[in-house]
């Protein structure tokens, strides 16, 4: 009581709580402000940014072909001339009576599962056939094969000096790989190589790579001393190349066994052929009955 | 409040919630950006490197992400328990650093930088954030705040330094409340206070102004003035060290005439009492004339005219002086304009004059 009565009359013990009270209510009004003021973002939910997609006009459209899951799908490895693929695919009228859009994805090709094959959640799929069948083993009973490259010749490329299949030649270079094991190009048949002429891991010095861009802007500036390549291989400099493999399986697509109208493999294949320029001196085989 | 608190109040809530809402502002775009920030480094890293595996041309894909992303950015939405912000749009500077920039003109501060590794190459995407202000909200709010904060810094009693205490404690025991000690305390500069404390005239002062009887100037200036006495006729009372004493008429036309021999130095000031049974005329025709000139009482005059200066008449009213100055000064502080006594050699009788020195004794004779 003394001290409320003190403090109303504005007495010693409210002179000593002056400067506790407003250094508390300095605090706490600081506190507020942070509290209050402070601002969050919500809804920050970024999508993937591999697919490329076109819509047909309704106009074009045939009537059944409206329900959900008409879109042709694609998937592909890299995103190389995706745009143009989706769009020239949109104005085909074999797709325009079937399909009521065009996705051409390159989502990595790691992340396929047996799901997507036996879902069919792509029309079409560029991959290696062992990967795909290690996935699903019966996969010829829900996709064919539509387009295949072989006889792709594969070469140790550098800078510096031809390379030589040997050992020592191999011995504390740096090599770059690309961190996919799936890569025939850029991983297995390296590795297979640097086995024959069995070099062990310990004598090189491997430089992983998550996308071919950044091993092709390496090898340029001299990062790595090798690395494998095909013909098609964007020479900004001379490149001394030596062979690795002169029959590797360049690419093969897969179209679902469900479409099987002729015009439209052909119109899928014409709209593949935009990918020629990574298959120069590359044989190709078509798996479509009587010619396109 | 007086109009000039008011003034120095509104002034100071005003800064302060200019203050408050500055900081308000800054947290709330720092922290919409940290945390802006915070998401698309967790996001935007992982996406751009799987549409970008496999490229060939990476100004290609940019231009495809730039448009796909920016419809992301739109969805975005920033909020706070206080809606500081009305609305803030995200924007897309560039992906890389090594594609030209979209806008060119943003300041640092509303830049969200976002790094991501380009195989061994660490790569920079940039954003930009624009937010509009919540006028209403942001005034609103820092206003209150400063209202609460102005308050307490204005109704808390402010801290008593030393001396302060020291007069606080003084003035309290002799019984003045806290309040009017507080506003007393207000007035005067901590420094002047050591001297004030046992400065008499000051507490009789504070006393007076806690009673009512006097404003706190007043008592201010009764504090400042001079230990003299003005006798003024016309109202019959006197003003000792700034403090108005009214007197009965009587008693206060003996006071003066004691005052007048002390100023006019007759006998050093020394007015001999009468013998007891022997009144003395001579000296009652000043007293007399006083009191015709300034409306004394008749019966007083009719006294002294009939029977002279009495000895008994003489002491009674000094005595009533003294009760007078006593109840108005206290014992002590009255003491020093009061009288002085010796006995005369010659008759053996006591003459009294006043205390106070002739130069602090001032008449003031006008009728207004």
């Amino acid at each position: 009581m003394r001290f409320l009565n003190d403090w109303r009359q504005g007495g010693r013990f409210a002179a000593f709580l002056r400067p506790v009270v407003l250094s508390g209510a300095g605090i706490i009004c600081l506190l507020a402000i942070f509290l209050l003021s402070r601002q969050t973002s919500s809804a920050v939910e970024l999508g993937h940014y591999y697919e490329h997609s076109c819509d047909i006009p309704s106009a074009y459209r045939a009537t059944d072909n409206s329900g959900p899951g008409s879109r042709l799908r694609l998937l592909m490895v890299t995103p190389a001339m995706a745009a143009d693929m989706a769009g020239l695919l949109c104005e085909r009228e074999s797709v325009q009576q079937l399909f009521t859009g065009v996705d051409v994805s390159w989502r990595p090709r790691t992340e396929l599962t047996t799901g997507d094959l036996v879902n069919e959640n792509y029309d079409v799929i560029w991959n290696r056939e062992h990967f795909l069948t290690g996935l699903l083993p019966d996969l010829h009973n829900y996709y064919d094969i539509l387009l295949h490259y072989d006889n792709y010749a594969v070469f140790w490329l550098s800078l510096q000096s031809t390379p030589v299949m040997t050992a020592e030649y191999f011995r504390g270079k740096r090599i770059g790989l690309l961190s996919d094991v799936s890569s025939h190009t850029h991983h297995l048949l390296p590795l297979r190589s640097l086995r024959t002429v069995n070099s062990h891991q310990n004598d090189i010095i491997p430089v992983y790579f998550d996308d071919t861009s950044t091993l092709y802007d390496s090898f340029y500036r001299g990062e790595i001393d090798l690395m494998t390549g095909g013909l098609a291989f964007p020479a900004g400099q001379p490149v001394h190349r030596t062979l690795l493999d002169n029959s590797a399986t360049a690419a093969t697509f897969f179209i679902r066994k469900d479409l099987q109208q002729h015009e439209l493999r052909c119109d899928i294949i014409d709209a593949l052929e935009l990918l020629a320029p990574l298959w120069q001196g590359i044989k190709s085989h078509t798996q479509v009955n009587g010619d396109c | 409040m007086p109009t000039r608190n008011s003034v120095w109040f509104a002034a100071g809530t005003l800064i302060l919630s200019l203050l408050m809402a500055s900081l308000s502002v800054f947290i709330a775009l720092t922290t919409a950006r940290l945390d802006l920030q915070k998401d698309l480094t967790a996001q935007l890293p992982e996406r751009l490197t799987e549409s970008l595996r496999y490229s060939f041309a990476d100004r290609e894909v940019f231009s495809h992400v730039n448009q796909q992303i920016l419809e992301d950015l739109q969805q975005i939405r920033i909020e706070g328990l206080l809606p500081v912000l009305q609305t803030c749009n995200t924007g897309l500077l560039r992906l890389s650093q090594h594609v030209p920039e979209a806008r060119n003109i943003v300041p640092a501060s509303r830049r969200i930088a976002v790094n991501w590794s380009r195989g061994s190459e660490i790569d920079q995407a940039e954003f930009s954030l624009d937010c509009q202000l919540n006028y209403p909200v942001l005034i609103g709010a820092n206003l209150t705040m400063a209202l609460l904060l102005m308050s307490c810094w204005w109704l808390l009693p402010v801290p008593l330094c030393a001396n302060q205490k020291k007069m606080f404690d003084a003035l309290r025991d002799r019984g003045i409340q806290a309040v009017y000690i507080r506003q007393i305390l207000q007035k005067l500069n901590a420094s002047e206070l050591e001297d004030l404390t046992e400065n008499q005239w000051f507490m009789l002062a504070m006393r007076r102004y806690a009673s009512a009887e006097v404003t706190l100037e007043t008592a201010l200036a009764i504090v400042a003035a001079k230990p003299s006495i003005h006798f003024h006729h016309s109202s019959h009372h006197v003003l000792i060290h700034g403090i108005s004493i009214a007197l009965p008429k009587t008693p206060y036309f003996y006071y003066a005439w004691y005052a007048m021999q002390r100023v006019q130095n007759i006998d050093d000031g020394w007015i001999l009492n009468p013998a007891a049974d022997r009144p003395d005329r001579r000296q009652a025709t000043a007293l007399i004339t006083l009191m015709e000139n300034f409306g004394g009482h008749q019966k007083a005059i009719n006294d002294l005219k009939e029977h002279g200066l009495r000895s008994k008449i003489l002491d009674q009213n000094r005595n009533k002086i003294k009760d007078e100055l006593f109840d108005a000064l206290g014992e002590e502080l009255a003491t020093e304009f009061l009288f002085e006594t010796e006995r005369d050699m010659r008759s053996s009788r006591y003459r009294y004059r006043l205390c106070c020195a002739a130069e602090r004794i001032y008449m003031n004779a006008a009728n207004s």
